[in-house]
C-alpha cells in the first residue's frame, strides 16, 4: 500500500509539474488580418514612430524567426526590448532552410506565429514564392544600396557571409595557400578540399558572374580534386582548425576570424570576388504583432541595430557601418547574388552541384 | 469477452456492473488512444506520399510519382542494400556486444560486476551526435587520435581506420545501442529461473554449451525483441547517417528522407514513399516476432515457484571476463568522456600536448551558464523524458496484458497499432505531427505537448516490447490465483501483475527517459519558442559551430542522466527481483 500511494503520489506530482509549467500556452495561429498587418508594414505618414509605438503596446510581443546564432541573435533583441520596454521578445531560431520549411508549413495550416522572418535571402524569398510575404516600407531602406533591397519591398539585406578561402597554417604555409580560383584546381590541394555541402549559392554566383563555360570547366577541375564534403560552415571551419581539413574555399570569413582571435591555427583570404550571401529580413503576411515588427525592422536596419550586429562580429548591410575588423568586407571585390534569380534557377544550379561536388556513390 | 470475470467470483458474490464495465471499457479506450497516437500521423503520411507537393498555395494533385522516383532512382537499390547492410550490422554489434555482458553481469560471478551497471549507462546517455562527433574525433583518418596513436606505435605508413565508411557506421551506432541490448538482456536474465540452468551444469555441460543451450532458448523472446529493435533502430537513426554517412557518400533510408525533407520544396511526398519502403521492411520484423512469440506459455520462465537467481563460477575465466569489461568501458566511456572533456576546457579543438595545457579554459561553461535558454531547456527536457516514459510504460504494461492475456477478438490490431509507430523515422514522425495538428483543432501545435505526443508515440513500440516480452515470461498462476482469491481484474493487474513487470517495466522506463532525454529527429521539426529541449540546443550548438560549448553541456548532461541511471538503480533494487546478498 506504502508504495502504491507513493507512486500516485508521484505520478500526481509530475502531472502537477507538467501542467504548470506548460500550461498557460498562448493559442496558436491567431494571427493578425492581412490588412491590418498591410496598414502596419505600409504606413507612411509623419507620425509613422508614434502609429507603431502606439499599436506595439497593445500588442506587447514579438516572435522573431531567425536562422542567427542565439549568441547572437539574443544580444541584438535585449537592445531593442531595451529601446521599447513594452515588447516581450522570443526568438525561434534554427537554420535558414529550417526556419523557411516551419514558416511555410506553419502558414499552410493557418497558423501564423512568425512577426518577423530574418535569414538568408533565399530562404526568405521561399517564404515570398509561395506568397505568404508582405511588402513593407521602411525609412531606414532608403541608405541601403540596390542589391540589398528587394525592388518589391519584400526584403531588406540586413548582414553578408562572405564564402573564403581558409586554410590551417600547421597544414598549408603562406606561401602554399590558394590566391585566386585557378589555384584551387592545381593538382597539389588533391585530396585536400573541404566544400559545405549545401554551397549551392557559391556555384550559382560564379556561374552568373562567368558564364557557364568558363564557371562548368572550373568546377569539372574542382570536382576530379577529391572533394571533402562536410555540412556545416562553421563545423567546416572547426574541422581545419582540428587538421582534418586542410584548406577550404567555401568558409565565412568572420567565423575564420573569430577563430583566428582565439589563437587557432587558421587564416583566411579573399579568392576575388568573393560570394556573398545576404542575410534579409522579411515580413510574412499574417503577423500576429505587426507594429512591434515594423519596430525591429526599423531597429535592425538602422545604424544602432547594425552596430549591434557589427558587435557580435557579423558583417552588416548598412553601407555606412563598417565591419569589425573593417577588413571583413573592405579592401576586396564582392558579388551578390538575386535571391529571386537563384530560388528560380535552383534546380539547375543544385543539379550541377550535386553531379559534379557531391558525386553521390 | 472470453476472459470475463472468473467463475469462481461468481460464485461467491455477484459480479459488480461496475468492475465488469471498466474492465470492458479499459481496452476500448486504450485502443481509440493508441488508434489517435498512431493511426492519424500514419494516415496523413500516406496521404502525402501519393499527393504532390504544395508549392504558391496550389493543393497538390494525385501522384504515384513519388512511388515511381523512390523505386526506379538510380540510387534506390544502393540505398536499400546499404539500409539493411547498416541495420543488420547494427543489430549484430550491438546483440553480440550486449549480451555477452549481461551474461557475464548477471549471471556470473565476475569480480567487479557490481559496479558495471551504472557505468555501462553512460554511453546510452551520451547523445548520439555528441558520441558520433567524439568517434570521429577518435577514429577520422587525419586527426583520429586512436589512428594517430596506432601510426606512431606500429610504425604504419596510413591511418589504419577509416570512420568515413560502413564499417565505421556500423562500429558507432552498434558500440551505441550495445547498452540498451545490455539492459534489455540483463532484465531478462535476471527475472529467469535458474534451475534449468543449474540442471544443464550438473548433467555435465560446460559453460559455454549452458549458454547457448539452455540460457538463450530460454531467453528467445527477448532476444527477438531485442534483435528486432536494434535492427529497426538501425533502420531508423538518424545521426550517424547524417554525420557519417552523408560525408562518407553512404546513404541510407532515413538521410535520404531527411534530405528529401530539406530540398525545396519539401519534397514530403518523396520522403512518404521512402517511408513506405521502411514499413514494409517494419512489417516483416513484428511478423516475425508474432510468430516467434505465439506459444508464449513454452517460454514461462518466472513461476509461481519460489526461487533465487543463482550465478554460475567461471573459475579463472573470471578474470578474462573482466578484463572484456574493462576494455569495453574505456572503449564505450573512457575514450568519447576524454574527448568529451578535452574539448570542453578548450577554446577549439587542439590535439592533447603540453601547449594545449597552456589554453585551457572554463570559458565554455561560462557562456552556456550565461545564456536563459540553458535552464529552460534542461527543465523542458527532464520533465518532458519522465512523463513520457511514465505514460508510455503505464499504458504499455495494459496493451501487453490484453495481447498477451486475453483471447479478445481483434488484440492483434490492438498490438499492430502499438508498433506502428516503429516505422517512423523521428524526422517522417515530425513531418506527419506537424501536418496532424495543423489541421485538427487541438491547439498543441508549438507547445511543448506536441513534444509530448510525437515521445508517448515514437516509444510506445518500444514499451510494447519490453512490457509484453516481460509478461509472457509470467506464468498466468500467479494471477489465477488473485482471481481465484476473489480480487478484482483492476486490483490483480496493480497488486500482481506490475509488480511482477517491475523489473522489465523499470528497464523500459528508464530506456525511455534516456532517449526521450536525446530525441532529436522528431523534436527537430517540432519545437517552438519555450519549447527549446536540451537534444534540439545542442544541436543547434553543433549547428553554429560550438563544438567547445557543445561538448561542456553535453557533459553536463552525461553527468545529470548518470544521477538518474544511479536513482533508477538504487529503485531497481528496492523494487525490483533481489539478487543473493
Amino acid at each position: 500500500m506504502v508504495v502504491r500511494s507513493r507512486g500516485r503520489v508521484l505520478a500526481g506530482a509530475l502531472l502537477a509539474v507538467m501542467t504548470l509549467w506548460w500550461a498557460p500556452a498562448e493559442p496558436a495561429g491567431a494571427g493578425a488580418a492581412p490588412s491590418i498587418v498591410a496598414r502596419a508594414a505600409l504606413y507612411k505618414a509623419t507620425d509613422r514612430q508614434a502609429f507603431l509605438e502606439a499599436g506595439a503596446q497593445r500588442e506587447r510581443a514579438l516572435m522573431i524567426y531567425t536562422s542567427m546564432d542565439l549568441e547572437e541573435s539574443q544580444p541584438i533583441l535585449e537592445a531593442f526590448m531595451k529601446k521599447y520596454p513594452f515588447i516581450r521578445g522570443e526568438i525561434y531560431r534554427a537554420t535558414g532552410e529550417e526556419v523557411a520549411q516551419k514558416l511555410i508549413t506553419e502558414y499552410r495550416g493557418r497558423k501564423h506565429l512568425a512577426d518577423v522572418f530574418e535569414g538568408t535571402g533565399i530562404d526568405v524569398a521561399k517564404m515570398i514564392k509561395e506568397g505568404y510575404g508582405q511588402n513593407f516600407f521602411t525609412p531606414r531602406a532608403g541608405t541601403y544600396p540596390r542589391q540589398g533591397k528587394d525592388p518589391g519591398g519584400f526584403w531588406v539585406a540586413t548582414r553578408y557571409n562572405m564564402l573564403v578561402a581558409a586554410w590551417n597554417t600547421n597544414a598549408v604555409s603562406d606561401a602554399d595557400s590558394p590566391r585566386t580560383y585557378e589555384d584551387l584546381v592545381n593538382v597539389k590541394w588533391r585530396g585536400k578540399i573541404g566544400i559545405e555541402a549545401t554551397d549551392q549559392v557559391w556555384l550559382g554566383t560564379l556561374l552568373e558572374l562567368w558564364g557557364e563555360a568558363k564557371a562548368m570547366e572550373f568546377f569539372r577541375a574542382l570536382s576530379a580534386q577529391n572533394l571533402l564534403i562536410r555540412t556545416g560552415h562553421t563545423l567546416l571551419a572547426e574541422l581545419i582548425v582540428a587538421g582534418e581539413v586542410p584548406m577550404s574555399p567555401t568558409i565565412y570569413n568572420h567565423r575564420a576570424e573569430r577563430l583566428k582571435s582565439r589563437r587557432a591555427p587558421i587564416d583566411w583570404r579573399p579568392l576575388q570576388p568573393v560570394v556573398a550571401i545576404p542575410h534579409v529580413i522579411g515580413l510574412p503576411k499574417n503577423a500576429p504583432h505587426p507594429h512591434a515588427a515594423m519596430l525591429f525592422v526599423d531597429f535592425l536596419l538602422s545604424r544602432e541595430g547594425q552596430e549591434e550586429l557589427v558587435k557580435t562580429g557579423r558583417i552588416p548591410a548598412h553601407p555606412l557601418v563598417a565591419a569589425n575588423p573593417p577588413y571583413l568586407n573592405q579592401g576586396f571585390s564582392y558579388k551578390v547574388i538575386d535571391p529571386n534569380t537563384f530560388l528560380e534557377k535552383f534546380p539547375r544550379y543544385d543539379q550541377i552541384w550535386q553531379e559534379l561536388i557531391i558525386r553521390r556513390r | 469477452m472470453a476472459q470475463a470475470a472468473p467463475a469462481s467470483a461468481t460464485v461467491f458474490r455477484p459480479p459488480r456492473r461496475v468492475r465488469l464495465s471498466a474492465q470492458q471499457l479499459l481496452p476500448v479506450a486504450i485502443a481509440l488512444l493508441v488508434a489517435y497516437l498512431t493511426l492519424l500521423p500514419f494516415i496523413f503520411l500516406l496521404y502525402g506520399s501519393f499527393f504532390t507537393p504544395t508549392v504558391g498555395g496550389q493543393a497538390g494533385v494525385f501522384t504515384l510519382q513519388n512511388y515511381v522516383r523512390a523505386y526506379t532512382d538510380r540510387s534506390a537499390l544502393p540505398v536499400a542494400a546499404n539500409s539493411i547492410v547498416f541495420a543488420v550490422g547494427t543489430m549484430a554489434l550491438a546483440f553480440a556486444i550486449g549480451t555477452m555482458l549481461a551474461w557475464i553481469t548477471e549471471r556470473t560471478n565476475t569480480p567487479l560486476r557490481g559496479m558495471f551497471f551504472a557505468v555501462s549507462l553512460i554511453p546510452l546517455i551520451i547523445p548520439g551526435i555528441l558520441f558520433t562527433l567524439s568517434w570521429i574525433f577518435l577514429l577520422s583518418p587525419r586527426i583520429g587520435m586512436i589512428n594517430q596513436w596506432l601510426m606512431g606505435l606500429l610504425g604504419l605508413g596510413g591511418p589504419p581506420f577509416d570512420v568515413y565508411s560502413m564499417g565505421g557506421m556500423i562500429w558507432v551506432e552498434g558500440l551505441h545501442w550495445s547498452p540498451i541490448v545490455y539492459l534489455l538482456m540483463s532484465a531478462a536474465f535476471r527475472s529467469m529461473d535458474p534451475a534449468l540452468e543449474e540442471a544443464a551444469l550438473m548433467s555435465g555441460s560446460s559453460v559455454l554449451q549452458t549458454f547457448a543451450r539452455i540460457t538463450l532458448r530460454l531467453n528467445v523472446p527477448t532476444i527477438i525483441g531485442v534483435c528486432l529493435l536494434m535492427f529497426l533502430r538501425g533502420l531508423e537513426t538518424f545521426e550517424v547517417p547524417a554525420i557519417i554517412g552523408i560525408p562518407a557518400g553512404i546513404h541510407v533510408f532515413t538521410s535520404k528522407i531527411y534530405l528529401a525533407v530539406k530540398a525545396y520544396p519539401s519534397d514530403f511526398g518523396l520522403a512518404g514513399a521512402y517511408s513506405t519502403n521502411l514499413l514494409l521492411l517494419t512489417l516483416g520484423g513484428v511478423y516475425l516476432y508474432g510468430r516467434v512469440t505465439r506459444e508464449a506459455s513454452r517460454y514461462a520462465t518466472v513461476t509461481g515457484k519460489g526461487f533465487r537467481p543463482r550465478v554460475i563460477d567461471l573459475g579463472p575465466w573470471r578474470y578474462l571476463a573482466t578484463a572484456l569489461i574493462i576494455a569495453y568501458l574505456s572503449v564505450m566511456v573512457a575514450l568519447p568522456l576524454f574527448v568529451l572533456l578535452w574539448n570542453s576546457v578548450l577554446p577549439f579543438y587542439i590535439k592533447p600536448s603540453l601547449q594545449a595545457l597552456s589554453m585551457l579554459t572554463l570559458e565554455n561553461y561560462t557562456f552556456l551558464f550565461g545564456l536563459p535558454k540553458t535552464t529552460r531547456a534542461l527543465i523542458n527536457s527532464l520533465v518532458l523524458s519522465l512523463g513520457s516514459a511514465t505514460i508510455v510504460m503505464f499504458a504499455t504494461s495494459i496493451i501487453a496484458w490484453i495481447t498477451v492475456r486475453t483471447k479478445l477478438r481483434g488484440r492483434w490490431v490492438l498490438d499492430n497499432l502499438a508498433s506502428l509507430p516503429l516505422i517512423f523515422p523521428g524526422i517522417v514522425m515530425g513531418v506527419a505531427l506537424i501536418w496532424v495538428y495543423l489541421t485538427l483543432p487541438i491547439p498543441i501545435y508549438g507547445t511543448i505537448w506536441i513534444l509530448l505526443v510525437a515521445y508517448v508515440t515514437r516509444y510506445l513500440p518500444y514499451g510494447m516490447r519490453t512490457a509484453s516480452s516481460s509478461l509472457v515470461q509470467i506464468h498466468r498462476e500467479l494471477e489465477e490465483a488473485a482471481e481465484i482469491s476473489g480480487a478484482s481484474w483492476w486490483r490483480t493487474f496493480v497488486r500482481i501483475v506490475l509488480p511482477l513487470l517491475r523489473p522489465g517495466l523499470l528497464a523500459g522506463w528508464i530506456y525511455i527517459v534516456i532517449v526521450s532525454i536525446r530525441e532529436l529527429s522528431s523534436s527537430i521539426l517540432l519545437w517552438g519558442p519555450g519549447a527549446e529541449v536540451l537534444s534540439i540546443y545542442i544541436f543547434d550548438l553543433w549547428n553554429t559551430g560550438h563544438p567547445q560549448e557543445l561538448s561542456a553541456l553535453g557533459l553536463m548532461m552525461v553527468g545529470f542522466l548518470f544521477l538518474l541511471a544511479l536513482i533508477s538503480r538504487r529503485l531497481s533494487q528496492r523494487y525490483g527481483l533481489r539478487h543473493e546478498a
